[in-house]
């Protein structure tokens, strides 16, 4: 059953937001798979933690579904566990190529009832180009013996322009659509002798109408070059994804009427962050990872949070000389003490703080040493993804 | 408790340590991070780069098989001890009233030899077993009381000690051997937290197909219901290993996998309702009884 959550009779007609998720680690026709091995598989090997990390974001969605864009309407699950990913059920859909079609229709029929609904596509899994534009996704049934060199794998555009919104501007479609493709976008050397090869369609698009969706593809991997997966954990993209939508990538919006100030994650701020936060993981891991933003992307949120989010960061004194003299006092908007960095801590001084704006209090300890002196400064923005305080017990 | 079970044949394949230099060992690295608990936010930290996979015709696997192997090659075994790993061969979980039968009973439709396949997922980066074994023809319990069926191995560990990058020694315990013929057969009375009956959010249940009995309205009747649990079916379970000379415990994981039907009889006494589910994963069907 791929049809995994289906809000649709609470919503009663409300805007609400359509998800599709698939993610494939076990791959039958590749080495190590439980199918017959197929003879054009590419080099491609056997994936750790695909499906888990497909499963982790279908699971913030469904815990997240009252603070998305729109309310999770429904969700469409397809997972190709390995044997060692013990938290997925294993009663779940796997991704073959057939079951991925017909999931894609049917999440595109959901999406094509008003067009204030919300769509949102999430694959983790080998992938391939055939062009630079290109995005070719592998389903769980890939390399299957005697079926032509690329059998039962999905070009990613197809899909995407299979979504535009119909010519006949009487038939709705969702105009907000979030895709992320979390999967390598190399060109197999074997192919370069041949001709473009041709994909099965998943879609008709049509050719004619005004296309006039916000629909940005987030790419955790740019042309020509490689998305990479924690064996043990999750794939890079996603846990940055994930760090991403829970907060890294929050920002204050406008005040509402009620005096209260909403934090969101919007379309352009993810953008950056998630590259910032890939950079991260990249020396982690020792990876050169590059995700992009592409499609048709505005400013709009995907995400709001339940209030500011805790951010992490440092707080240095300078000159740093003065930080035995000294006590530190962090004060929160009202004045009120939340951060007090002492010596025994390791230095620049790592804390978290919920994002606000801050004072920094500087006290000269006994006895006074000109030329520090006792000094509170001004507010400082603490804000997503991480801050760099200062405490300054002397003039510059 | 009469548990007739009797061991048909074990196999043994190579665990993340025999397969160091070679690709599986990164499929199995996985799997020696979490049995020899090299989980702490430092033991990441240090593997976080030997773990990665690209996801497309990438060869980085390659320098990662070799990365892994000089990482792990200076291993030193400073003891060795045996001990006895237990695994659960059956369940039989009985709903909670006096005058409650269950009977659970195998039905061999084939040939094949063996009713159970147990693996023993790789313990510290060890070698693998699947052992298969059959039981005898009925287990019986009555009045509520949950049963399991043990079957144990005496098996021979190793206490292992690495030095890691950063200049630390790092221990964990490895699975080297399993002692042929000495097969171990016995039952337990399962309660409290070992039971599942007891442990399971039934209204938390999902992808589950509840099948409830209501017989509140005809207390002085008995009633009898069959339910089965196919050939085929899976299950996960896991079990803890005492070391006593290492002065530590080990958590051993197991997949296990029924070879022919399997039916559950059960006599039921009128005056309740009984509520019977088999989650995923699970070796057997629970019950919930409400007056």
């Amino acid at each position: 059953m791929t049809l995994v959550v289906d809000n649709r009779d609470r919503l009663r007609g409300r805007p609400g937001l359509h998800a599709l998720i698939a993610g494939v680690s076990h791959y039958r026709h590749l080495p190590e798979g439980h199918g017959e091995t197929g003879t054009d598989t590419y080099g491609l090997k056997q994936l750790s933690t695909a499906a888990t990390s497909a499963f982790r974001i279908y699971q913030w969605l469904k815990r997240r579904s009252d603070h998305l864009i729109a309310p999770l309407s429904t969700a469409r699950l397809l997972l190709s566990p390995a044997d060692e990913e013990d938290e997925i059920d294993e009663s779940v859909t796997p991704c073959t190529w057939d079951n991925f079609v017909e999931a894609a229709h049917e999440w595109r029929a959901d999406a094509s009832v008003n067009k204030d609904d919300v769509t949102f596509f999430y694959f983790a899994g080998h992938g391939i180009i055939r062009d630079k534009a290109d995005s070719v996704l592998i389903c769980d049934d890939f390399a299957q013996p005697r079926r032509g060199a690329l059998p039962n794998v999905v070009a990613f555009p197809n899909i995407f322009w299979g979504m535009a919104p119909p010519a006949d501007t009487t038939q709705p479609r969702a105009r907000r659509q979030f895709y992320f493709i979390d999967a390598c976008r190399e060109f197999p050397k074997e192919l370069k002798d041949f001709e473009k090869l041709e994909i099965q369609s998943v879609f008709k698009s049509e050719l004619s109408g005004t296309d006039d969706r916000v629909a940005p593809i987030f790419q955790a991997a740019i042309s020509g070059s490689e998305a990479y997966a924690s064996a043990v954990e999750q794939t890079l993209f996603s846990i940055a994804l994930l760090d991403c939508l829970n907060g890294l990538a929050g920002e204050a919006g406008p005040e509402n009427n009620d005096g209260s100030i909403p934090w969101r994650v919007p379309v352009f701020k993810l953008s950056t962050i998630l590259d910032e936060r890939i950079e991260a993981l990249n020396e982690r891991y020792k990876t050169d990872q590059k995700s992009g933003l592409v499609g048709m992307p505005k400013d709009i949120p995907i995400h709001y949070l339940d209030g500011p989010p805790t951010v992490e960061g440092t707080l240095t004194v300078v000159p740093e000389d003065a930080k035995r003299l000294i006590n530190i006092d962090v004060l929160n908007s009202r004045q009120s003490s939340v951060w007090q960095p002492t010596l025994e801590q390791a230095y620049p001084y790592q804390g978290r703080l919920t994002a606000g704006s801050y004072f920094v209090k500087s006290t000269i300890r006994e006895p006074p040493k000109p030329p520090y002196s006792n000094r509170i400064s001004e507010p400082k923005p603490v804000t997503p993804p991480n801050f760099i305080l200062k405490a300054r017990p002397a003039d510059d | 408790m009469n548990i007739p079970i009797k061991p048909i044949k074990t196999e043994r394949t190579n665990g993340f340590f025999s397969n160091l230099g070679n690709e599986a060992s990164l499929r199995l690295l996985r799997r020696f991070i979490k049995s020899a608990g090299f989980t702490s936010g430092g033991d990441a930290e240090l593997l976080a780069s030997y773990t990665v996979e690209s996801l497309g015709i990438g060869d980085s696997w390659k320098k990662a098989v070799e990365a892994v192997k000089r990482f792990f090659s200076d291993t030193n075994v400073i003891a060795t001890q045996k001990s006895r790993i237990e695994m659960v061969a059956a369940e039989l979980h009985c709903p909670r009233a006096t005058g409650v039968k269950a009977t659970l009973s195998v039905v061999r439709e084939t040939e094949e030899a063996g009713d159970f396949k147990v693996e023993i997922l790789g313990i510290g980066g060890g070698d693998e077993f699947t052992t298969t074994f059959s039981v005898g023809d009925k287990l019986e319990t009555v009045d509520g009381n949950c049963i399991a069926a043990i079957y144990s191995v005496l098996a021979v560990f190793e206490l292992c000690e690495i030095e890691t990058p950063d200049r630390q020694m790092r221990r964990f315990v490895r699975l080297k051997e399993l002692e042929p013929d000495s097969w171990g057969i016995g039952g337990m009375p399962l309660a409290g937290t070992a039971d599942a009956c007891q442990t399971t959010d039934f209204g938390a249940l999902t992808n589950v197909t509840p099948k409830p009995f209501d017989f509140r309205t005809t207390p002085k009747s008995v009633f009898t219901r069959t339910l089965s649990l196919a050939s085929g079916s899976k299950w996960k379970s896991s079990s803890k290993i005492k070391l006593d000379q290492f002065g530590i415990n080990v958590g051993a994981s197991f997949k296990g996998s029924r070879t022919h039907k399997t039916e559950l009889e059960y006599i039921l006494v009128g005056g309740f309702k009984y509520l019977a589910v088999k989650p995923e994963n699970q070796i057997s069907w629970l019950w919930q009884v409400t007056p």
